[in-house]
């Protein structure tokens, strides 16, 4: 690896990606594949697209890079494309179906097997059990709702920044977040307490 | 328009815009007239609005509940003012309940990144090697479109 891939600072390779570099564009790419492949998977993404829409994001954002101004607002900008690449296909979808897509409908085909090599096979089937319920919940979710929390909690975003994201304000985040978040404690109540 | 004295039977259609204080100022003191000398009327007015008074009381402690929560949410997220910050701080100090509701925020955050980094902690994804491809052939693409429009400007 080059000495500039070593750095740890994206904002350094947003930089150097913006004056061309081809490869500090391809170690931000792949950096960032995890967290958009995680973000449209809690966003209920089904199996047979996340692939697709994470490719499409991905090359999105590599093409698109030069455009962003600032690289402090890197993550909320990557979120915007996330969110408008998920909306998108949602609408699509919608037309290409005659019946109405509901999030549920894809259970049974969702399933998505994560390869596991964790050494401590208790801790693994606890880990698998954990995840699949906080998918299961998340997924229960009312689609705003869901998109807020997803926003907050997995990618970390401000309220400011999610508000612009999803087009509301403030306030409506705050309560979004805060719905949100009384449900999944519903939910997850056997493992909060 | 109702003319001359109200009959009950008016005033049983009249009595929920009454109690939700949607009449005009003359029907409503042509109301209130009836019921005072119509105890009848007057003791179903008292039974409805001992009613829905219980119910707005019930909703009102709800939103306040809520709201209550949407600011514990928010102050979790760090996501108010340092005046209002602090004001919570010290009303977490005295209040058990509160502090057992912060905590639960923070539970479930800790509960949901816990399992959001064991979720593909294990996957290898490679997107970056067809992305590059894609990204290098568009650039490709785009300078023939480039060259091909000079081409076309400079004719
Ligand atoms: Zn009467």
């Amino acid at each position: 690896m080059k000495y500039k891939l070593k750095t740890n600072d994206l904002d350094e390779l947003i930089k150097l990606a913006q004056n061309g570099d081809m490869e500090a564009l391809e170690e931000i790419i792949k950096r960032q594949q995890k967290t958009v492949f995680a973000t449209l998977y809690y966003l209920n993404a089904s199996n047979d697209e996340i692939f697709d829409l994470t490719q499409e994001v991905l090359f999105k954002v590599a093409k698109n890079i030069k455009k962003l101004k600032n690289p402090r607002t890197f993550k909320s900008w990557l979120n915007q494309i996330i969110v408008n690449q998920f909306y998108d296909s949602l609408r699509k979808k919608k037309k290409n179906d005659t019946k109405v897509f509901l999030d549920d409908e894809n259970d049974a085909k969702n399933k998505f097997e994560v390869p596991d090599f964790a050494s401590n096979p208790y801790q693994k089937a606890l880990d698998k059990e954990l995840e699949k319920v906080i998918k299961a919940s998340i997924r229960r979710l009312p689609s705003p709702f869901r998109l807020a929390i997803v926003m907050r909690e997995l990618q970390g975003l401000s309220y400011e920044e999610i508000a612009k994201i999803t087009n509301s304000n403030i306030g409506t985040v705050k309560s979004r977040i805060a719905r949100a978040r009384l449900k999944l404690q519903e939910y997850l109540k056997p493992y909060i307490n | 328009m109702l003319k001359g004295n109200l009959t009950c039977e008016d005033i049983s259609k009249l009595i929920l815009p009454y109690i939700d204080d949607k009449l005009s100022q003359s029907t409503k003191n042509r109301v209130a007239l009836h019921l005072r000398n119509c105890p009848f009327c007057m003791e179903k007015y008292r039974v409805i609005k001992t009613l829905f008074e219980s119910i707005r009381q019930k909703e009102i402690l709800r939103m306040k509940k809520f709201r209550q929560f949407r600011l514990l949410s928010a102050f979790c997220d760090n996501e108010v003012s340092k005046d209002m910050s602090d004001k919570i701080q010290g009303t977490l100090e005295n209040s058990q309940t509160l502090t057992l509701k912060v905590h639960k925020i923070r539970t479930l955050g800790k509960v949901l990144n816990y399992g959001f980094e064991k979720t593909f902690s294990d996957v290898n994804l490679s997107f970056e090697k067809g992305v590059m491809t894609r990204v290098k052939k568009q650039g490709l693409i785009d300078k023939v479109k480039d060259f091909l429009s000079s081409c076309v400007l400079s004719q």
